[in-house]
């Protein structure tokens, strides 16, 4: 089986996620959708600047987000088997080493961003819930 | 109330006697359709009148929420349109209609999908094909050797 897979795993947040809600803990349903857009986006820009003549490995790139207590991140995935050694006529550097994680980077400071903001809101959520006599975070898990 | 809630659309293209998967030229032209036809649903997915909404719920979730997948082997091509909205975590998409109408909207935007795009699509897709069996195949130069190990790169932000 070749093919790309390349893994990101947001350690800040984990260690985020700690210092705000004191132990680690998965993320609810809208920070599963915050971290699912940006790398919606992500996967986006990818596509768009994979080169067209290999149409097929292009349009082969998935993702999965995880958000469990213990790994928080983002799973790019290329099932073409020749999809890692895809380069730029007359460059001999490899997408996976420039595009895939330059892209990343780039987006990276506004993903951390809007991850820590929902964390935030979802904490304080926490809170309110807690003192209306709630479960408090098996209440928000689900809340879309 | 799961996954029977969530909209999924399928239209199937047989290639019985192909024997091959679609070339890039040929899934390069499905996908521009593939495209097309996600934004023409988005298109028709407007203009809710959000019955029962608290005014500072999110709008026009199910509108963002539509996507497709395509899917190729050597003898048929899977396209996959598909909506997985939710409201506090469950599904609801299938279930949407208009006011004053108990049609379903899927089945209304469907039915306009397969009459005006999906038509095109296979004549396209079929004009693709058929140029490609009397085309020369490219030589595609790739660096350095296959190896059967799936590659992988790793990071931590």
């Amino acid at each position: 089986m070749a093919g790309v897979r390349d893994e990101t795993r947001l350690e800040s947040i984990e260690r985020y996620i700690v210092r705000k809600h004191g132990k680690p803990r998965q993320l609810t349903l809208r920070e599963r959708n915050v971290l699912d857009r940006w790398v919606t986006d992500i996967i986006r820009v990818i596509r768009t600047e994979w080169p067209v003549d290999t149409s097929a490995s292009r349009d082969a790139w998935s993702f999965t987000t995880r958000g469990g207590r213990d790994w928080i991140g983002f799973i790019l995935e290329n099932s073409r088997d020749y999809a890692e050694f895809v380069h730029y006529a007359g460059d001999d550097t490899l997408l996976i080493d420039s595009l895939v994680p330059d892209t990343i980077g780039d987006f990276a400071p506004g993903l951390l961003a809007a991850l820590k903001a929902e964390i935030d809101r979802t904490e304080r959520d926490i809170e309110r819930n807690q003192k209306r006599g709630g479960r408090g975070l098996l209440d928000l898990l689900q809340v879309a | 109330m799961g996954r029977k809630a969530d909209v999924s659309l399928t239209t199937t293209i047989d290639f019985a006697d192909l024997n091959r998967r679609l070339t890039d030229a040929e899934n390069k032209v499905f996908n521009a359709h593939r495209e097309g036809i996600v934004e023409f649903i988005k298109g028709r997915w407007t203009g809710w009148i959000y019955k029962g909404r608290p005014a500072a719920a999110d709008r026009l979730v199910s509108h963002q929420a539509w996507s497709s997948e395509l899917e190729t082997t050597e003898n048929r091509a899977v396209l996959l349109i598909f909506n997985h909205a939710r409201s506090r975590g469950k599904a609801y998409s299938a279930y949407v209609h208009r006011s004053g109408n108990s049609t379903l909207e899927s089945v209304v935007v469907w039915a306009e999908v397969k009459e005006k795009l999906l038509p095109a699509l296979k004549r396209d897709l079929i004009a693709a094909v058929s140029k490609a069996l009397t085309t020369p195949g490219k030589r595609r130069k790739l660096a350095g050797n296959r190896t059967a190990a799936r590659t992988t790169r790793s990071r931590s932000l």
